[in-house]
């Protein structure tokens, strides 16, 4: 459904009403910044990552085909967009004084209470920020975006057993970072 | 990686539900559309539309009012006793004779070219300016 609404709206953009992106725009920046966030590890830079994004993909929307979906789409530009972002500010990786992905996890001693969702979640965002770029954003769209591994080499245009090692490497990384504190919450050790 | 079904088993997908990070700019997407425009704007303008019937058009128009000014200068309220339509009207023995038999010919392409102008306001061929 969503799909054929938003082909809609792209055939609106293409014959003059460029105001209807704004749809496109509102649908999909959630995850287009979240995606610009873990690799670019930096909330100022994501947002303009994720910004140049949508500009890109309005230059460029005459040529979408339609042959995958439009978010798969996006997530490609924004992919290649932070990454080259990435390249040009030497971002070599996580930093662990980057106020972003200041550590909270040093405030679970794993005393044995269990978490709320709300603290899981902070604890899992911030583990991912400690991933290298790539690894954290081949996470995000296989487990949160249940994008298969096809789908993901499409994407960020690396090969499948490369996308395997990252996913590999991601989940033993993960596994280290939370298993100090989280003894008591066995779901986030599945990495 | 063997284990790599067995922990995506594992996997609960609620840990990531809502996962999406919280944009700092509470008018991104105006933002964002405003540099939208910012690309809109920098289009050429709308390309012209291109049309041969224009040229056609032309062409046979002038071949038209040439023709009729050179046979028929009475019924378009030419003095035919000027000096100057009597030198047209002379002219115009030498281009029936030059014409000949490609009279109709002429004719048919004034004719064809008067169509396609119809034609083309109908249906508003591409044109270029």
């Amino acid at each position: 459904m969503r799909n054929h609404h938003e082909q809609n709206i792209i055939k609106d953009v293409l014959k003059g009403d460029v105001s209807a992106f704004s749809q496109i725009v509102e649908n999909h920046k959630q995850m287009v910044f979240t995606l610009a966030f873990n690799i670019l590890k930096n909330r100022e830079d994501a947002e303009e990552a994720a910004q140049d994004t949508f500009v890109k993909a309005y230059k460029s929307l005459a040529q979408f085909k339609g042959d995958s979906s439009l978010s798969t789409w996006l997530y490609r530009i924004v992919y290649h967009t932070s990454i080259s972002m990435m390249r040009q500010r030497k971002n070599t990786g996580a930093d662990i004084d980057n106020p972003a992905i200041a550590s909270v996890i040093g405030e679970y001693p794993g005393n044995g209470e269990r978490l709320d969702n709300l603290d899981r979640k902070k604890i899992l965002k911030e583990a991912l920020l400690k991933l290298d770029e790539d690894d954290a954003f081949v996470v995000l769209l296989y487990y949160y975006k249940e994008h298969s591994i096809e789908e993901i080499s499409t994407i960020t245009s690396l090969g499948i057993s490369n996308i395997k090692v990252k996913l590999h490497r991601a989940r033993k990384k993960l596994h280290e970072i939370l298993s100090k504190v989280m003894e008591q919450e066995p779901d986030l050790l599945i990495f | 990686m063997n284990n790599t079904e067995t922990n995506d088993n594992r996997l609960t997908h609620n840990l990531f539900e809502h996962f999406e990070e919280e944009i700092p700019s509470s008018d991104f997407t105006k933002k964002t559309m405003s540099m939208v425009l910012t690309e809109w704007s920098k289009q050429p303008a709308a390309t012209s539309r291109f049309s041969i019937t224009d040229y056609i058009w032309h062409i046979t128009t002038g071949i038209a009012i040439i023709l009729a000014i050179v046979f028929y200068p009475s019924q378009l309220g030419l003095d035919s006793d000027s000096h100057l339509m009597q030198t047209v009207t002379a002219m115009a023995g030498q281009i029936d004779a030059l014409l000949g038999n490609i009279q109709p010919v002429i004719w048919s392409i004034v004719a064809a070219g008067i169509l396609l102008r119809l034609l083309d306001n109908i249906l508003r061929l591409p044109r270029k300016i």
